[in-house]
């Protein structure tokens, strides 16, 4: 942004020791970056499968805690937050995370293009995810005798959150797919083994003729619209069913929208620390450079301002309202109850962005991203916490609940909820689960779109101007 | 796919040309111009005596009532920080995010904030019952007698949002013209020069004066955006605390009004852009591409803005309680509110939104200054339905239910106001250039092209 | 030394809606009273009335399937709400001020400082009661009644609100009574005009703090509430429900 930064790869320019940044343009030929990323792709070392068995195993302790949890049943909320937090940490980060590479692409940003793919690859946790959701949205009483968004509509809530939540799982990943579709065909050339005859089975026709090309870009938008349309639905819907409606008298317009906002954030940050995971450890540097995260942190930072902003924008009408209701809820979800994951999730999802990303040298770099890529995904699970299981203990889902709120407020305000080892062991399989399918999938869908860097080549040149090298960009319509 | 305008052949000939074309508005002045203004004058001359008259009479003169004790110049109010909020929508995010379309679209857009803010301060002034009093308390404190303003009323952040907001795009307006009065410095004699000469603190167009001058204002963009989102975040918390209004207290309200503020505000940019350019004959800079460019911006907008709408519906209604749903059933369903709803929903979406979505609507200039007329009645009229029938059926005590009527005093003051600001944007084009100067050959300079195998693709000089 | 100070009074308002027939002898009372404008026919119909204590007539269906514009008038009931500012502990008037014109007071009142006030009405949108008023004219009164207003309020001119005040005037004259006595406050000290003037003694009036006192008994009625109390007010009136023989069928309606 301003033009003071200094940097290492600039040259001075008019002798007043002023630098300017230059973006990487890389100026290999495109054959060796299709060798070298399916090269780096296909090979899997030793501590890639060490980690592999670990979220592996971590993902079955998870599943034997939550047979041992379900041997009590599921009549009542209280136990079952913790599942409920770890399925929405989930699905607002990873099963989230593609939007980063949708709005991007709408936005024909460049410096996105190397990490696209990382953040589409994430929507296999999708798994996982609909897995857990499937007994949650299970213990919803219907929705025809009690107060919800869904006014007793038939098969409310249930056919709709599963439609919604299995929609977006699939969304996601036919947006992994039709976008490495050039890739696939790729592997499918110059593949060796099971990744050959896998790629050859997903992509047997792409030749890459103009027609082909236009098919997939078209295919992108439209995916990526509907994407975008999902997830803010599906973030809706959860966000009411499982927090709001649960909740007696919580009346809560911007609850939702912020919801979608946290995960838009998380959507960023996980795409960082996956990005960070890949140049340090999996062996992508030629293609990952600074600007990706300058680019993103950027984002990162407006997000966690929304973040905040949003957050303020509801809590300000509760806190002038003070009616008792609205008193009783600031109790429970910020000030008394509830109010250590809030802190952390205060500090971690706002001020630590906050305080880091304002500097552009500080955003201008790989590891000040990452590091609050790492704050905010820490922050977001504390949040998740916070608001489902204070929700699940004190739900309250008879048909008038919420009329009777108006008279007799919840004033006794529950103690939190801590977790119990089951609790600890479905957490730890849920998130490990995720893990697990993301680092398979990154051995299969290569984690760096190799057309997309490829055309990204295209739209860059350096030129000269006056008496320096710039860069010229291509703003095709 | 974009037509780009060819100015001239040599870097000379086109700021020679540049310079010509877009001080036209400044240098020589057309007789319709002078029609236009006098029109103008009169019916702020007419607003004017209304607000004499009312100051005189007492607020009586309105169609003000218990409960409805705000009305259509509140209404008008917000309406007007709503439009303010367009300048730095489109100069500080698509300064920081480096959009080439908006070079020419900028001045304007900030220049419509400076004018709308200006108008929009003077109504709740207005509509004090003791205007005097308002202005002994606002400017300055009422220090006299010890009291300090209550800071925890939102008509003490309400000033202090908005003039803060004022002074910073005026401090906004005023670096980006510095290059442009210089320009208009050198042109000018006498009485004129002195005042440019001033106006230019001196820039001689120095790498240093242009390094601060850009630093400068990507600062004040960054700076000036919190300042953006909290005006309306504010104004919406004049309703949105108020615990009393089944309509008003809704969590969403802020970041409703914000968006809202947005598409209300881009969308009377485009019609200022569109009035200028026939006014001025500025078909070389105002072109398609512009228009095409902030007509997707506003389809993003709008849909932005109509999900808020949306859970702000949804989530008042779905605890089902009598108070709430008795309000919405008069909002939705009852004359005359009924008719004003379902105007507002067509002009202020399905109407324009659905035609922005053709090519040849967004890039004919026609379409764009209907529809963008469309969104501001729309825009004007949601404020009124979410101010009013709120008041008019307040809580449970059925007893004191009403309704409300403008008088004829309030609709010359509506009238009044946008007189107003058209006569002062009209106006201040006899002095600033209404298109920056600097920005468009900044522009001309950074356009290039690349060539990709056979196609050759619009492209942009980077510097960064 | 310091000077033992006798703790505040708070001053508390019952009204018996059992007791109220809805005469309106509260209304004239506390319009001479307080030097209320008067409500004119032109007033009226503007819809600007000032009415510090306001009778609020419900009509009750006395058939259960039938709302109360259907039934014929013989099976009508009529349930009359006086409703005058509540006082509220938790006004939300108060914050909304942006010139402080009102505050509360440490005998629980809610006043409102009239040479303050700028008129914003701001106030009166945020009273849940709708029980502030607000001066759109100049009050204007015939020369017949000019010696009728009260010396001890203020008329208040065009542009500010106003409300009920418990009376302030004449509890400060109670307040310069127990000074001079050197005593506590007790029944009958203080009588706002509407509590003197109903027949039917369907108001009282006192200091919730005095256990003796008769609104401190009332206080503890078993037919006691306070009026949009979901709403966290806390208001400093409070209603006795009225007594009715066929409640059981009147709860459909509620």
């Amino acid at each position: 942004m301003s033009s003071t930064v200094h940097d290492a790869h600039t040259a001075h320019h008019e002798g007043e020791g002023e630098h300017h940044y230059q973006p990487q343009v890389l100026t290999m030929p495109h054959a060796e970056v299709t060798q070298t990323v399916l090269r780096v792709a296909s090979t899997m070392g030793r501590t890639y499968k060490l980690a592999l068995a670990l979220f592996g195993g971590l993902f079955i302790a998870g599943f034997i805690a939550f047979i041992v949890r379900a041997q009590d049943g599921f009549d009542t909320f209280t136990p079952w937050g913790y599942l409920m937090a770890t399925f929405a940490f989930i699905f607002t980060t990873a099963m989230s995370a593609p939007i980063f590479s949708v709005t991007q692409r709408m936005v024909r940003s460049h410096w996105r293009r190397p990490m696209g793919r990382s953040a589409e690859i994430m929507s296999v946790a999708g798994i996982v995810g609909a897995l857990m959701f499937i007994p949650l949205v299970l213990m919803l009483p219907n929705a025809a005798d009690r107060k919800s968004i869904w006014f007793g509509f038939p098969g409310a809530p249930h056919v709709y959150q599963l439609a919604g939540l299995i929609g977006i799982a699939l969304l996601g990943m036919a947006i992994l797919y039709v976008s490495s579709l050039p890739d696939l065909a790729a592997i499918r050339d110059h593949g060796k083994g099971w990744r050959k005859s896998l790629a050859t089975k997903l992509a047997p026709k792409f030749r890459g003729t103009p027609r082909q090309w236009k098919g997939v870009k078209a295919m992108l938008m439209v995916l990526g619209a509907l994407y975008f349309l999902f997830l803010i639905g599906v973030h809706t819907m959860i966000a009411s069913d499982f927090a709001l409606s649960l909740v007696p008298g919580w009346k809560d317009a911007i609850f939702p929208a912020w919801h979608a906002i946290s995960g838009l954030q998380s959507a960023v940050a996980s795409t960082i620390l996956v990005t960070f995971l890949l140049y340090k450890f999996g062996g992508y540097k030629d293609y990952i450079s600074v600007d990706q995260f300058w680019g993103a942190s950027k984002i990162m930072l407006a997000l966690s301002l929304l973040w905040m902003y949003f957050w303020l924008s509801g809590f300000m009408i509760f806190w002038y309202g003070r009616q008792p209701v609205e008193q009783a809820l600031i109790k429970l979800f910020f000030a008394e109850s509830y109010r250590f994951p809030w802190a952390m999730a205060v500090c971690l999802n706002f001020a630590v962005p906050f305080l880091l990303l304002i500097w552009n040298g500080a955003r201008k770099s790989m590891i000040v991203p990452t590091i609050v890529a790492c704050s905010i995904l820490l922050g977001t699970f504390f949040d998740r916490i916070r608001i489902y299981v204070a929700s699940f203990s004190v739900a309250d889902v008879r048909a008038d609940a919420l009329h009777n709120i108006h008279v007799e407020p919840f004033l006794e305000n529950p103690p939190p909820h801590l977790p119990g080892t089951a609790d600890v062991f479905m957490i730890l399989g849920g998130i490990g689960g995720a893990i697990f399918l993301i680092m398979l999938a990154m051995k299969f869908f290569p984690p760096i779109s190799i057309w997309e860097v490829t055309e990204g080549m295209l739209y860059r040149k350096k030129k000269r101007f006056l008496k320096r090298e710039i860069m010229v960009m291509g703003k095709p319509d | 796919m974009q037509d780009r305008v060819v100015l001239g052949h040599t870097p000379q000939e086109v700021d020679a040309r540049i310079n010509r074309e877009l001080l036209t508005n400044v240098l020589y002045t057309e007789r319709r111009y002078w029609i236009i203004v006098g029109f103008l004058a009169l019916v702020v001359a007419l607003a004017g005596g209304a607000v004499g008259y009312m100051v005189n009479k007492g607020i009586g003169v309105s169609g003000l009532h218990r409960p409805v004790f705000w009305g259509f110049m509140i209404t008008n109010f917000v309406f007007w920080v709503g439009i303010s909020h367009a300048g730095v929508m489109l100069s500080a995010i698509l300064r920081l995010s480096q959009a080439e379309w908006r070079r020419p679209a900028t001045r304007a857009a900030e220049i419509v904030t400076v004018f709308a803010l200006m108008t929009a301060i003077l109504f709740p002034i207005i509509h004090s019952g003791r205007p005097w009093r308002t202005m002994y308390w606002a400017f300055p404190y009422d220090f006299a007698r010890g009291i300090f303003p209550n800071v925890r009323s939102p008509l003490v952040w309400d000033p202090t949002a908005i003039t803060t907001y004022l002074t910073s795009s005026i401090m906004f307006v005023l670096v980006a013209l510095i290059p442009d009065f210089a320009v208009a410095r050198d042109r000018t004699k006498g009485v004129a020069k002195a005042i440019y000469s001033v106006l230019a603190m001196g820039w001689r167009g120095t790498p240093r004066q242009w390094r601060l001058q850009i630093v400068a204002g990507f600062l004040l963009s960054a700076l000036i955006l919190p300042v953006f989102v909290s005006v309306h975040s504010i104004v919406s918390w004049d309703f949105g605390i108020a615990q009393s209004v089944e309509g008003w207290h809704s969590t969403v309200f802020a970041p409703y009004f914000v968006i809202g503020a947005v598409h209300s505000g881009v969308s009377a940019v485009v019609t200022v852009m569109i009035i200028l350019r026939w006014l001025f004959h500025w078909e070389n800079y105002i072109t398609k591409d512009t228009i095409d460019s902030l007509g997707r911006l506003l389809i993003v907008v709008a849909t932005a803005w109509f999900f808020f709408f949306f859970i702000e519906i949804l989530y008042s209604i779905y605890t089902l309680e009598d108070a709430e749903l008795g309000l919405r059933k008069m909002q939705f369903f009852e004359a005359p509110y009924s008719w004003l709803f379902l105007t507002f929903i067509l002009t202020g979406y399905f109407i324009p939104v659905p035609l922005w979505l053709f090519k040849n609507v967004r890039r004919s200039f026609k379409w764009m200054f209907i529809t963008t007329i469309l969104v501001n009645i729309g825009m004007w009229i949601e404020r009124f339905l979410i101010i009013v029938p709120g008041l008019a059926r307040k809580q449970g005590l059925t007893f004191s239910w009403s309704t409300y009527h403008p008088s004829v005093i309030e609709i010359l003051l509506v009238i009044g106001s946008f007189a107003f600001v058209s006569m002062n944007i009209l106006l201040i084009s006899k002095v600033i250039p209404l298109i920056p100067i600097y920005d468009i050959k900044e522009g001309e300079i950074l356009k290039d092209e690349i060539k990709i195998g056979k196609v050759t693709v619009p492209a942009a000089k980077r510097e960064e | 030394m310091a000077i033992e100070r006798k703790p505040e009074p708070k001053w508390v308002m019952v009204v018996d809606a059992d007791r109220c027939s809805g005469c309106q002898a509260c209304v004239v009372a506390c319009q001479a009273e307080n030097n209320v404008p008067l409500n004119t026919d032109a007033i009226f119909n503007q819809k600007r009335a000032h009415e510090w204590i306001r009778i609020e007539r419900y009509w009750v269906s006395g058939d259960p399937d039938k709302r109360p514009d259907e039934v014929d008038f013989k099976n009508l009931k009529v349930k009359f709400l006086p409703l005058m500012c509540q006082q509220c502990e938790n006004a939300p008037c108060e914050p909304v001020c942006p010139v402080y014109a009102t505050y509360h007071n440490d005998q629980g009142l809610n006043v409102q400082v009239y040479n303050r006030c700028i008129g914003t009405r701001y106030c009166a949108n945020n009273c849940n009661y709708n029980v502030r008023f607000f001066n759109f004219w100049e009050p204007v009164w015939p020369e017949t009644l000019r010696n009728q207003l009260n010396p001890d309020v203020t008329v208040r001119s065009r542009g500010i609100m106003e409300k009920c005040t418990f009376c302030v005037q004449r509890i400060r004259r109670g307040d310069r009574l127990v000074k001079r006595e050197n005593r506590d406050f007790k029944d009958g000290d203080v009588t706002p005009a509407c509590v003197q003037s109903c027949p039917t003694g369907a108001l009282a009036f006192g200091n919730i703090k005095d256990e003796k006192s008769a609104v401190a008994k009332m206080a503890h009625d078993d037919r006691h509430y306070r009026l949009l109390e979901e709403q966290g007010t806390g208001p400093n009136v409070i209603y006795l429900k009225k007594v009715d023989l066929h409640a059981a069928e009147d709860k459909a309606h509620e």
